[in-house]
């Protein structure tokens, strides 16, 4: 089973997302913010990681940039799924790292594919 | 108790009064007589057991008494005693023994024997028998003796008795004599060293008898310190040489009074040539003393007066001899007879030779009462001295002529003031005689008035000029007052008066006079005042002259003038002449004002107006200066810059003209000059404002275009946010919707209840989020109008608390004051409750459950306070601006839900009521947001 790390700050979002992905055959790990999803990266062992730009703390930029530069997880795929919809913002994330850019709100199976195929 | 009887018989009264007491002491009964006679007779009465007799006494003496008794048949066991005196002899003894006495006892005898003798007597009286004696042939002749004896002693008690007396009065007579003259005399025994001091002795030193025993050393503590050494001395002298002394010294006494004493003394020695006795007085002569003192000064001030006094004086007694002199006096005579006066010589030897006789014959005129004074010059004298000389007779009470007293007195400087005034006086009479012939030819009239200013005299002049001759005046009973014009005669009678009381001697007046005519005339007066020699005003002189023609020219040409220099002076323009080399000729004040420097200085020092030209505009000004003085131009307008004398440059407008002499030569360049620095400056100020304006206009344009920029900017912005806003809660509901559509199956019917429920929230929230933006947006286009109606704030607050706990899930504890003095108030409804319910939702949502939100109402001046206050999570220092703008939300609010537009809507509808917001927080401990709206 594939475990996935959900970083939303959003929690009735989030909560829908998880759901989703669970029903989809995913074992989901919801955290609030890029710190708390850098804590528990070791703990948690995600193959993949969605996450949220506009949050406390840390923004997705930043987590991306993080992870990207952290030695056991620099390859692992990354979903930006954002509110942010500018172009801008698009080809920032995927500057930083991100694998995918999917904009909110967004069709569950978009999410669903794009996840499916980076962890293939 | 033997009760026996004792005669005891003597003719001295102390004696008898003894013996009585020293037997009546004994226990016997005494009976006493002074002399054998009256013993006889007692011892015929009474019974007598014991006679105690004398011997010597008058009339009957012991002897014979003793006989008689022996002799008695009835007295003759009756025991005698002879008690007799010491000086009796053993043949006395053997007498008395022969006639019969018992016993013999010798005076003064102790008390014992007396009484040892008695009472032997007494006891064995009755055994013993005496036998008769023979009368001893010697008894008589004794008897006689005897008698003879005591008459002698009488006599000689009397004579001592007389002489006790004469010292008693002598000793008082002393006393008296010794208070009367404050003498006290003492004396010291040089044997034993006892001392006597007198009683006045002690009054002299002011102490009482009993208070201190006399010694030398008592003397010495009265006298005052600075006479001790030599009162010490003096004494001391005295006892080695033992010679006689006396000294003057001061003493003081007790009370502190200081007094004078004179003290005498003289040892008195025996024929061995010692000293017996220091016998001394001590007289008191304060009063002496102080007469003296006063004499003396008095006669020191006499003499002072005397030798001071200006006048010169020499006393001559009856034979001419002088007396007395004083020093002017003596001045006198040597001045006059080169000789120095001399007391007690004759006073005629001191005059010259030849005046002698003269002098001679005065004095015997005075001396027979004549009184005499002459003046006299002393022309041998350098420089020339006078002097005044009173010769008078000096008398007694009874008028007997003592002597002559002459007074001289120097008046050599009355003399010379004499003679100046003798010739003031000629030079006066001349002065005067002069000033006559003048009055008499000036052109002026000429009046005298006296000092009531009536008329005393009137020249003919005066007569042409007013047309009253003197007479007429005169007898018109005019003053000088009655000729002045009315308007005219208050000051002039002001000046008159002075002029009369001689508080001013002269004075010059030019006022109005009436003529003879009736016409007004201008008169010039010059007064003076004539005084006497007390200073009383008698005679006031004037000359009058007719200036009315001079008056009214004068003052045409005064107006003429005066309106000139009016116009001159007023002017804002200055006045400038130069002549033709372009120097200051005359400058105006205001001028001076202009350019600072004043007339006199720039004549003085030739300026020139070329010097006063701002350098860079000298060069046409040069061109400009030389037209006019060439007449190439006769008037020229220029507007350049001078300088100024503190070395500003100002603008000046200069209006040139010239005036030429006759021959047409330019003489003088006339300018009137005006300070245009300001105008000038307006001119540029105006200009500057101009630029400044245009160039304010164009930045506004600029920042109104950035601006407009910007809100271009902040509106796609804002549409992002707001589209960013609205993303996440439709990712919500459309996970959720595709959740229920494509999972279904695997859903439980609760959790499909609890995804539907989801999505109407969120729907919601969006609705939520709308109408926000569209507030947000309609206040921004300001589209939202204020209207104030009346409401009940209290009331109006309470609904909305209560709609906001229905709409608040859990159950909050919201506290409400309300303190305004009026509940009633105009206010907009839609924007208040929009700004409370903001304000208690925020708060509620950002604290705990537990925790009290409180809302106080109060009112200020003019306005209402609302402040909600919370105990939740707090705001950042640093975003208290941040929060109230659109989408901004507080960095701490995390999963708190919220549109981030609250605070901005609550914001613009505060500033839409004109009210104000402000915040006061600290991270999780609480919020408190106040809101002042003013209300109408």
């Amino acid at each position: 089973m594939k475990r996935i790390l959900l970083v939303e700050d959003t929690p009735h979002l989030s909560e829908e997302i998880a759901d989703i992905l669970r029903m989809e055959g995913y074992q989901v790990t919801v955290v609030n913010n890029g710190l708390e999803a850098l804590a528990l990266l070791s703990e948690a062992k995600p193959d993949l990681i969605i996450t949220d730009l506009l949050m406390p703390k840390m923004d997705g930029y930043e987590f991306v940039r993080e992870i990207r530069s952290m030695t056991p997880f620099g390859s692992i795929p990354i979903v930006i799924l954002s509110a942010r919809t500018s172009a801008a913002d698009k080809t920032h994330g995927m500057e930083v790292g991100a694998n995918a850019f999917i904009q909110k709100p967004c069709k569950a199976h978009e999410l669903v594919t794009s996840i499916k195929s980076l962890l293939r | 108790m033997n009760q026996h009887t004792i005669l005891v018989v003597d003719d001295t009264a102390s004696i008898l009064k003894l013996t009585r007491n020293i037997f009546e002491i004994a226990g016997y009964e005494v009976i006493t007589a002074v002399d054998g006679d009256l013993a006889l007779d007692i011892l015929d009465k009474e019974k007598i057991d014991l006679v105690v007799t004398d011997i010597l006494m008058p009339n009957t003496d012991g002897y014979l008494l003793c006989y008689t008794i022996r002799i008695t048949e009835r007295l003759k066991d009756i025991p005698v005693i002879i008690y007799s005196a010491t000086y009796t002899s053993s043949s006395d003894e053997e007498m008395a023994m022969e006639i019969g006495a018992d016993k013999f006892i010798r005076k003064p005898a102790p008390m014992d024997d007396l009484i040892a003798a008695a009472r032997y007597l007494l006891s064995d009286a009755r055994s013993y028998s005496h036998k008769v004696p023979e009368k001893p042939k010697s008894l008589e002749a004794t008897r006689l003796y005897n008698e003879g004896l005591v008459n002698k002693l009488e006599r000689r008690n009397l004579e001592l008795e007389e002489a006790k007396v004469s010292l008693e009065t002598s000793e008082l007579r002393l006393r008296e004599a010794q208070t009367i003259a404050h003498i006290g005399s003492w004396e010291i025994d040089m044997v034993t060293q006892a001392q006597h001091w007198s009683d006045e002795l002690f009054n002299i030193y002011g102490i009482g008898k009993e208070e201190a025993l006399p010694s030398i050393e008592l003397f010495l503590s009265f006298i005052h310190p600075e006479d001790l050494d030599f009162a010490r001395q003096n004494i001391g002298a005295a006892f080695e040489t033992l010679t006689d002394s006396s000294f003057d010294f001061r003493f003081i006494r007790p009370d502190g009074a200081l007094r004078y004493g004179f003290s005498k003394y003289r040892f008195d020695f025996d024929n061995d040539h010692k000293p017996m006795r220091l016998n001394g007085i001590v007289q008191d002569v304060t009063e002496k003393k102080m007469a003296e003192e006063a004499l003396l000064k008095s006669e020191a001030n006499l003499r002072t007066i005397f030798e001071n006094s200006d006048t010169g004086f020499v006393l001559l007694n009856a034979r001419l001899e002088v007396l007395s002199f004083n020093e002017l006096a003596s001045e006198w005579i040597l001045d006059e007879g080169h000789m120095h006066l001399k007391e007690g010589e004759d006073f005629l030897s001191f005059n010259p030779p030849h005046r002698k006789e003269l002098v001679s014959k005065m004095m015997r005129e005075v001396l027979s009462g004549g009184y005499i004074e002459y003046e006299v010059n002393v022309p041998e004298s350098n420089p020339l001295k006078s002097y005044y000389v009173r010769l008078r007779s000096i008398k007694n009470k009874d008028g007997k002529v003592l002597g002559v007293c002459i007074n001289v007195s120097n008046v050599t400087e009355r003399k010379k003031t004499e003679v100046a005034r003798r010739t003031a006086e000629q030079e006066l009479k001349d002065a005067h005689e002069k000033l006559l012939f003048h009055i008499e030819n000036t052109p002026l009239g000429f009046i005298e008035w006296d000092n009531g200013l009536n008329v005393k005299s009137w020249s003919r002049r005066a007569e042409e000029i007013f047309g009253w001759s003197e007479g007429e005046f005169k007898s018109s009973k005019k003053d000088g007052y009655s000729q002045v014009y009315e308007e005219d005669l208050p000051w002039v009678s002001k000046v008159a008066e002075q002029l009369v009381t001689g508080e001013v001697s002269r004075n010059r007046i030019l006022h109005r006079n009436y003529t003879r005519d009736g016409r007004i005339i201008w008169c010039e007066w010059f007064n003076s005042a004539m005084k006497d020699k007390d200073g009383k005003v008698i005679t006031v002189m004037s000359l009058v002259q007719d200036v009315t023609e001079r008056k009214l020219a004068d003052e045409a040409l005064t107006r003429a003038h005066e309106r000139l220099l009016f116009h001159i002076e007023n002017t804002t323009l200055g006045f400038i002449e130069w002549d033709n080399h372009h120097r200051v000729k005359s400058w105006s004040k205001t001028a001076e004002a202009i350019f600072g420097w004043n007339e006199k200085e720039l004549i003085d020092s030739h300026k020139t107006a070329l010097s006063m030209v701002y350098d860079e505009d000298l060069p046409w000004i040069s061109e400009m200066a030389s037209r006019l003085v060439s007449g190439e131009s006769e008037s020229s307008r220029l507007e350049h810059r001078n300088y100024t004398e503190d070395g500003r440059v100002i603008w000046c407008e200069w209006f040139n003209s010239v005036l030429k002499d006759k021959d047409g030569k330019v003489n003088t360049i006339m300018s009137l000059v005006q300070n245009i620095t300001e105008q000038k400056m307006m001119e540029v100020v105006q200009r500057e404002k101009l630029e400044k304006l245009v160039e304010e206009r164009t930045r506004e344009l600029n920042e109104a275009l950035t601006k407009e920029k910007e809100l271009v900017e902040l509106k796609s912005k804002f549409v992002s946010i707001a589209s960013h806003e609205f993303r996440t809660p439709l990712s919500t509901i459309s996970f959720a919707a595709e959740s229920i559509r494509n999972y279904y199956h695997q859903l439980s019917a609760e959790e499909i209840q609890r995804k539907l429920i989801k999505i109407e929230d969120q729907t919601s929230h969006m609705t939520n989020l709308l109408d926000d933006i569209l507030t947000i947006g309609k206040a921004e286009a300001g589209k939202i109008k204020v209207k104030r109606i009346s409401l009940d704030l209290k009331e109006f607050i309470e609904s909305l608390i209560e709609e906001v706990r229905s709409i608040v899930k859990e159950q909050r504890i919201i506290q409400f004051t309300f303190s305004c003095a009026n509940s009633k108030v105009n206010a907009d409804d839609k924007l208040l409750r929009n700004v409370i319910t903001n304000l208690l939702t925020n708060a509620l949502k950002f604290s705990a459950a537990d925790t009290p939100v409180v809302i106080v109402v109060s009112d200020l001046i003019g306005s209402i306070l609302i402040e909600v206050t919370d105990q939740g999570i707090g705001i950042d220092e640093n975003e208290f601006t941040a929060v109230f703008e659109s989408f901004q939300r507080g960095s701490n609010v995390s999963n708190i839900q919220g549109t981030g537009l609250g605070l901005a809507i609550l914001k613009k509808a505060v500033e839409l009521m004109d009210g104000s917001i402000e915040v006061k927080s600290s991270l999780n401990k609480g919020s408190s947001f106040s809101v002042e709206i003013p209300i109408l």
